[in-house]
């Protein structure tokens, strides 16, 4: 399956599938007659559990990077916890780059509230030992307790992140 | 009732020296119960020191109210009045040595780093905080003991995948294992451990150790057979069962490469459905001649365990290569024992420029982590500069051939890096959007990271 968007401004708007079940399979960027412009892989998932709402985000969980193909580019792992609520979030995380290791760092944040019906949900970061001190994070819900996003801590470090909250 | 002679009383009681040691004692107390006691969610009302003047700082509250011993540099959030911008936070003594990075946030909030050695041992931390008139307030902070390790909390069959980024070359490395966790702190039996390129494929078990904190981190340690030197990685446990990890330290001569993975719950049940035959779906990727390639491969599976090659696309240098050059060709190995099988891949060219003239023939194992998914690494075992392919098979349903497919809301996400070196950007994309399910994307939005910069909440339309 091929996939096409209209975004002027998307990185890629073609895309190939293949589907392993309905609405879910994996994805690449790029067609064999819409060349890439940058080389990217994932996946794609239906999406269940709309309306989403605070709640959704439930009590904390852990999260990972998906693989990085760059030295520059950290790997991390980390932990959310929501008891204190979405505007005033507490984590840990480790994190290897470029050959060293850091870890555990605690951050702290803040996240809104997911839109209902797209999942979408925005948030800031402030990292007490990760690169930059503060950063920002935006994503998608696409179940209840789980979500992707990406994970920016500013000054080039970006990073795609599964979480299972 | 408050009678003259009942005061009498009361004053002749404080005078005895026992009561009033019992009195000052229940009052600290109950300013240490606070601090040490509130719930997590909530603030403790610390020890002040008494009489400080109208315009001193005061202190009523802080946030986290608790931490552990062993824990790391946080954010200490001290709520109270009479803060002042400059005010200054220290712990322990008030001296230069002891100062600590102090943010002020309003007259009423002070937000501090402490450092992880503050907190290294079980206590009382003494913290103060001083305005730049030189009025001051104090509190302690109670650092209780670490948790206990909660090692049941990794019990059973998991397989362990991780890929690493050598920063010295840029080569990719791949780690794959199959893991019984006794609950205990250990392993019932390893029985594989993938280590590439450096290591290669050795198909030999690993042993280790590992503790579950009552937190849910974790510290895994593996010493792979016929290697010298321990692996470890550092991870969390999330909702389902699984661990994320990264890699926390390597051998000698292996180095610390930027890293991640998971060790996913396996269902060692399903492992007999796990050779269906039928149609499967995977996606590899690894890195060639330092550049970053991926790919989607379909094929059929028989009954003896052996797949025929229906159709791929190929991603390198920014081209994608579809199955109308070149084959790929995959045959594996039925688990007959345990949960691991062995698996032959060749990918042939020649390919359509501007694709070099890859010929791998890859050898591999794929690790069963249930009876829908396969966890798969291979190398080509001819030569150490072919690269090493990782990624997942899924068994595909039937009947996915139809618009009908795609017809409900879909998030998903890419993630890739373009140029080569020093020179290395990553783009990441993440979207929603939802199909009618006759060909039509008719609503979506995208958040795009390129090269530094953050794009947000692009609105989308498309087809399929």
């Amino acid at each position: 399956m091929t996939l096409s968007f209209n975004a002027p401004s998307a990185l890629d708007p073609f895309f190939t599938s293949y589907l392993y079940d309905v609405d879910t399979g994996f994805i690449m960027t790029g067609t064999t007659t819409h060349p890439p412009n940058a080389l990217r892989f994932g996946g794609m998932l239906g999406q269940k559990g709309a309306p989403y709402s605070a709640s959704s985000f439930g009590s904390g969980g852990a999260f990972v990077t998906y693989p990085s193909f760059s030295p520059t580019s950290p790997g991390i792992v980390g932990k959310f916890n929501f008891s204190g609520g979405l505007n005033n979030f507490s984590g840990t995380l480790d994190f290897s780059r470029g050959g060293a290791f850091n870890g555990p760092q605690a951050f702290t944040g803040s996240l809104t509230s997911p839109d209902p019906n797209s999942g979408r949900f925005t948030g800031t970061l402030n990292f007490t030992g990760f690169p930059s001190g503060a950063g920002s994070l935006t994503g998608y819900m696409y179940w209840s307790g789980e979500a992707t996003f990406i994970m920016n801590a500013g000054g080039n470090v970006a990073v795609a992140v599964k979480y299972n909250f | 009732m408050w009678t003259a002679e009942n005061l009498k009383r009361v004053r002749r009681a404080f005078r005895a020296p026992g009561l009033r040691r019992l009195i000052v004692l229940t009052v600290l107390a109950g300013a240490v119960a606070c601090l040490c006691g509130c719930p997590a969610n909530q603030t403790a009302a610390p020890a002040q020191t008494p009489a400080a003047p109208a315009s001193a700082p005061s202190v009523s509250s802080i946030g986290p109210s608790a931490v552990t011993a062993g824990g790391s540099s946080f954010l200490l959030t001290i709520n109270g009045t009479g803060f002042v911008s400059g005010a200054q936070a220290y712990v322990n003594a008030v001296t230069d040595a002891n100062k600590r990075s102090t943010t002020f946030v309003s007259a009423m909030q002070l937000q501090v780093i402490l450092l992880a050695a503050d907190i290294a041992a079980p206590g009382t931390v003494p913290v103060t905080v001083v305005n730049p008139d030189g009025s001051k307030s104090s509190f302690t902070l109670t650092v209780g003991p670490p948790p206990t390790p909660n090692n049941s909390l990794l019990s059973g069959p998991f397989v362990l995948q991780e890929t690493a980024i050598d920063p010295a070359t840029g080569d990719q490395t791949a780690v794959a294992a199959a893991i019984n966790f006794n609950g205990a702190g250990g392993f019932v039996s390893c029985t594989d451990w993938v280590n590439s390129p450096t290591q290669r494929i050795n198909g030999l078990g690993c042993t280790g150790t590992y503790t579950a904190f009552s937190d849910s981190s974790v510290v895994l340690n593996v010493t792979p057979a016929g290697q010298t030197g321990a692996y470890s990685f550092s991870g969390f446990i999330d909702s389902q069962s699984n661990v994320d990890v990264i890699k926390s330290a390597a051998p000698p001569g292996v180095g610390l490469f930027t890293s991640s993975g998971k060790i996913y719950k396996q269902d060692l049940t399903q492992v007999g459905l796990s050779l269906q035959a039928g149609g499967w779906a995977g996606m590899f990727n690894g890195v060639v001649n330092g550049q970053y390639m991926t790919g989607l491969m379909r094929y059929d599976l028989d009954t003896l365990g052996s797949g025929t090659n229906l159709a791929y696309d190929f991603g390198y240098q920014n081209s994608v290569q579809n199955s109308s050059a070149g084959s790929v060709f995959l045959s594996a190995t039925s688990p007959t024992t345990g949960a691991t099988g062995s698996a032959t891949i060749e990918l042939d060219g020649p390919f359509n420029a501007p694709f070099p003239d890859l010929t791998f023939l890859n050898s591999g194992v794929f690790i069963v982590i249930d009876a829908k998914t396969q966890l798969f690494i291979s190398t080509d075992q001819r030569s150490t500069t072919q690269p090493v392919l990782t990624g997942f098979l899924k068994r595909q349903m039937t009947g996915l051939n139809t618009a009908s497919s795609l017809s409900g809301p879909v998030i998903g996400g890419t993630y890739g890096f373009t140029g080569s070196g020093s020179s290395i950007t990553n783009g990441i994309q993440i979207f929603q959007f939802t199909a009618d399910g006759a060909g039509n994307l008719p609503s979506g939005t995208t958040d795009q990271y390129n090269a530094g910069t953050l794009t947000s909440n692009i609105q989308l339309t498309g087809s399929s």
